[in-house]
């Protein structure tokens, strides 16, 4: 196990070695400079040029690069060019916000998405697993665009509307004024999170749905009902164990997207997380920050794998590395 | 002084200026008489978080929106665009020669620290400005100046004296407006470290009509009102910027009352919050416009006047406008627009549709009709790429509907291309484009002199020009030159006219439209809008003391 750790370890820091060639590489090459002087024509383009050589974005990727990975392995990610700070400081900032938003959203996902694909494969083909399925494939379908805006107008206009203007949900922010509390974040992130959510516990549902039918008509769990277990024992001892052993990589998979945000679902309800500042970030070329998001979410994705591996071998005896 | 961040055309002389600031204060409307409430908290909308409280480094709308509350400016814009004194003591005193400009600070006025604003902080604030050093994306330009440091001198604890290389209509429009910074602090930045001076996310020492209080990154941006504000306290305690970042939940938070002002209601919206009850909005026409900038180079396409003539009998502006904006665009011919005191309908070119006269005019020019429908000459076609900005749905919209215009009535193949941002002005700026659907901000004081004189053709005569079009005429040339050493209201608008007038006959670029805003206030009171419910003069620092004046219901 030790030298199974420690090979997978060596491999994914290599791994996130090639990806910061590439990323750097591919925010360098994108057309378009992170300063122009469109942008603001009084500045003199002398001074543009100056500032462009100042930070070496004048010489080749190639060349800029070794000086990128030695502050970047000195603990460094450089300061933000738009937001003219510690791109750090931005993390430190905006990912919290972004993992309460997720992270929470993940959390009900999860909570509802298991129980929910259990119920329906156990009752395969019934009118519960077709209903099921429909909301499913429903709540895959709409774009997060749509479902935003709808919860939007529904939960912070209109329930304004039907309750005679003594209800709503907050349109916008993560606090209401200099209300810090936390029972005025819960309120603020009922719309977000119910539309993450939405989103996700279809997803969810139908895979865990799929896995479960697989491990259900395997030959031990026939067995298990012949030797007269009960269903609930069968089902929820004997398949569960091996039928969420997928859904562990899957979650495992989604812990990086927590800390990359949101975009869409952040920009309508204007939560200051990672999505807006990523997205922002690629729009001005800002590439400090568009470096130091994509590496953070390829070096959790990594360690993320590695722990999902892991943890196959503790949820199921039977692996050993 | 003042910047602008598309592009900034300025002038106005300073007798001028003040002739016409105290005509039209005579004429304003006025404030309300209801009974004014003191305290409250104001909530304002910020559609993105501010990328800096520190005004130096400001270049994004949201921080140019934040900051405005907070630092005093010296001279700023009335309600009808016109310079009034703030922090200056009356407007400057201009030698004979007209290159020496005094001004006067107010006695009295304070920083939040409790020191006097002085000669001194006005002329730190214009040193830094000037440094060649000074690590910044905003455009501060002193050129005028004799020198950077010398130019600027302090004649007494309330008396700073600007020295001018040449007579500069503008300086006051240009570099005497705009906010005035505490010596005391920023006078003690390393110029080259100011970009991220750990200060620029909370500024410490303040002098506007507000305070900074505190901020949450991402999400607000707190303010208190100024008790010592020399402009007399604000009646409202506190003032709130949020960030909402959707323009949704950004125009019905105005409805709701969750926010008492949004500076920038979505045209989609307009009709909804006007139809609110309890909210008051005013629509005007944008301190800004587009055109379609041709490259009036002799060797290209629209290098003879002849086809940029026929360009604009070809097509009806006013139906393109109303289908491209849904009726949110006011229709120009000019760069001088509706809320500027210049502004005269009546003295651009008007190009009335008539097709005949457009082929004509293309036939004149030697492009005669292909066998595909498509104008020839010598065997090229007439074929370009029209550049417009890519997810601006207005602007593709109109270039759309031109293009396919342009091809029905005129035989021209114009193919749109839409093209992000960041590199949509590097063949324009390289003089290698036909055309483009160009946006542009401007100074309420006009100058042509950036993007129209020859001398400022790029790249050919000036490597940081702004003048894409390559147009030279030697009329134009002098005068915008004439207009920029004019210090007589009266006779610089007839300088402005007939530079209106030569681009109109020319075509060199054809204008199209000014975007309709509106500011939505619920349960604010003391807004007083300008001619044309104009309110262009409360928004992006062009005047803070009127935020004193307002107040809560």
């Amino acid at each position: 196990m030790t030298s199974y750790i420690a090979r997978r370890v060596l491999i994914g820091v290599l791994l996130l070695l090639f990806m910061s060639v590439i990323f750097f590489a591919l925010t360098r090459l994108t057309p378009g400079p992170p300063f122009t002087q469109g942008e603001n024509p009084r500045t003199h383009q002398e001074l543009i040029d100056k500032r462009i050589h100042a930070l070496g974005l004048d010489r080749p990727w190639y060349e800029q690069y070794p000086a990128y990975l030695n502050a970047l392995l000195h603990g460094s990610l450089g300061d933000s060019y738009q937001y003219k700070k510690p791109v750090s400081t931005l993390l430190v900032e905006r990912v919290p916000n972004s993992v309460i938003l997720l992270g929470t959203s993940l959390l009900i996902s999860l909570g509802i998405a298991i129980p929910l694909g259990i119920f329906a494969a156990t009752r395969q083909y019934s009118k519960v697993d077709m209903a099921t399925s429909v909301i499913s494939y429903v709540g895959i379908s709409v774009p997060s665009f749509v479902l935003g805006i709808f919860l939007l107008i529904f939960g912070a206009i209109y329930l304004r509307k039907l309750t005679g203007n003594t209800f709503a949900f907050p349109l916008f922010g993560m606090h209401r004024g200099d209300d810090q509390s936390f029972l005025d974040l819960v309120v603020h992130m009922v719309l977000p999170v119910t539309s993450l959510a939405i989103l996700t516990i279809a997803g969810f549902s139908r895979f865990m749905r799929s896995s479960m039918l697989e491990v259900l008509h395997q030959d031990y769990i026939r067995t298990a009902r012949a030797k007269g277990l009960s269903g609930r024992v069968v089902n929820y001892k004997h398949a569960l164990r091996n039928a969420i052993l997928p859904i562990i990589t899957l979650v495992a998979l989604q812990i990086p997207q927590l800390v990359s945000g949101a975009i869409i679902t952040e920009g309508i309800f204007s939560w200051p997380g990672m999505g807006l500042l990523a997205f922002q970030a690629t729009v001005d070329r800002d590439y400090p920050v568009i470096l130091a998001v994509v590496m953070l979410v390829a070096f959790l994705t990594v360690l993320f794998n590695l722990l999902a591996d892991v943890s196959y071998a503790v949820v199921d005896p039977r692996i050993r590395y | 002084m003042r910047r602008w961040f598309v592009n900034r055309r300025l002038s106005l002389g300073a007798s001028g200026l003040a002739v016409a600031g105290l005509v039209l204060a005579a004429c304003g409307t006025g404030g309300t008489s209801t009974t004014v409430k003191e305290g409250g908290t104001m909530t304002y909308a910020l559609d993105a978080d501010a990328q800096t409280m520190n005004p130096f480094e400001v270049s994004d709308v949201p921080s140019q929106r934040a900051y405005q509350f907070i630092f005093p400016n010296l001279y700023q814009f009335d309600k009808n665009l016109a310079v009034t004194p703030d922090l200056a003591d009356g407007m400057p005193q201009i030698s004979a020669d007209k290159k020496t400009w005094t001004v006067k600070i107010r006695k009295g006025a304070k920083w939040s620290d409790g020191t006097a604003i002085t000669a001194t902080d006005v002329a730190t604030t214009a040193w830094i400005q000037a440094s060649s050093s000074l690590d910044t994306d905003a455009g501060f330009d002193w050129s005028p100046l004799t020198d950077p440091v010398k130019g600027v001198t302090v004649k007494d604890e309330n008396t700073v004296v600007y020295t001018l290389t040449d007579v500069f209509a503008p300086f006051l429009a240009v570099n005497l407006t705009g906010f005035i910074a505490p010596a005391a602090v920023y006078g003690k930045i390393d110029p080259t470290k100011m970009r991220t001076d750990p200060s620029n996310d909370h500024p410490t020492v303040t002098g506007g009509p507000f305070n900074f209080d505190k901020r949450i990154t991402g999400q607000e941006i707190d303010l208190v009102a100024n008790p010592s504000y020399y402009n007399g306290k604000p009646h409202i305690a506190k003032v709130v910027l949020k960030v909402i970042t959707d323009t949704t939940a950004a125009a019905q938070a105005v409805i709701n009352g969750d926010v008492n002002w949004n500076p920038e209601i979505t045209a989609a919206a307009v009709s909804k919050v006007k139809a609110a009850q309890g909210v008051t909005s005013y629509t005007y026409p944008d301190l800004g416009y587009y055109d379609i900038r041709f490259n009036d180079r002799p060797s290209h396409l629209f290098g003879d006047v002849n086809v940029r003539r026929a360009f604009a009998y070809a097509l009806d502006k006013d139906s393109i406008v109303k289908a491209a904006t849904d009726g949110n665009g006011t229709p120009l011919n000019g760069d001088i627009v509706p809320a500027m005191i210049y502004y005269d309908a009546n003295a651009v070119v008007k190009y009335k549709q008539d097709i005949p006269k457009a082929k004509s005019l293309m036939d004149t020019a030697g492009w005669t009709v292909g066998s595909d429908g498509i104008r020839e000459k010598g065997g090229k076609k007439f074929s370009a790429k029209f550049y417009v900005r890519a997810g601006k749905a207005q602007r593709e919209k109109a270039v759309q509907i031109m293009s396919e215009e342009l091809r029905k009535n005129l035989g021209m193949d114009l193919q749109p291309t839409p093209t992000d941002f960041k590199v949509f002005y590097k063949p324009i700026q390289a003089g290698d484009y036909d055309l483009a659907f160009a946006g542009f901000g401007i100074n309420p004081d006009p100058d042509d002199y950036l993007i129209f004189h020859s001398s400022q053709i790029r790249p050919e005569n000036n490597k940081s020009g702004e003048n894409w079009t390559g147009y030279v005429n030697p009329d134009l040339d002098a005068a915008i030159l004439a207009s920029r050493k004019e210090t007589n209201l009266e006779a610089r608008k007839k300088l402005v006219n007939k530079i209106e007038k030569i681009l109109g006959d020319n075509v060199v670029v054809y204008f199209m439209w000014a975007d309709n805003l509106s500011m939505g206030f619920n349960k604010v009171q003391g807004v007083v809008p300008g001619k044309g419910d104009a309110l262009n003069y409360i928004d992006k620092n062009l005047n803070n003391s009127e935020f004193a004046k307002f107040s809560l219901t």
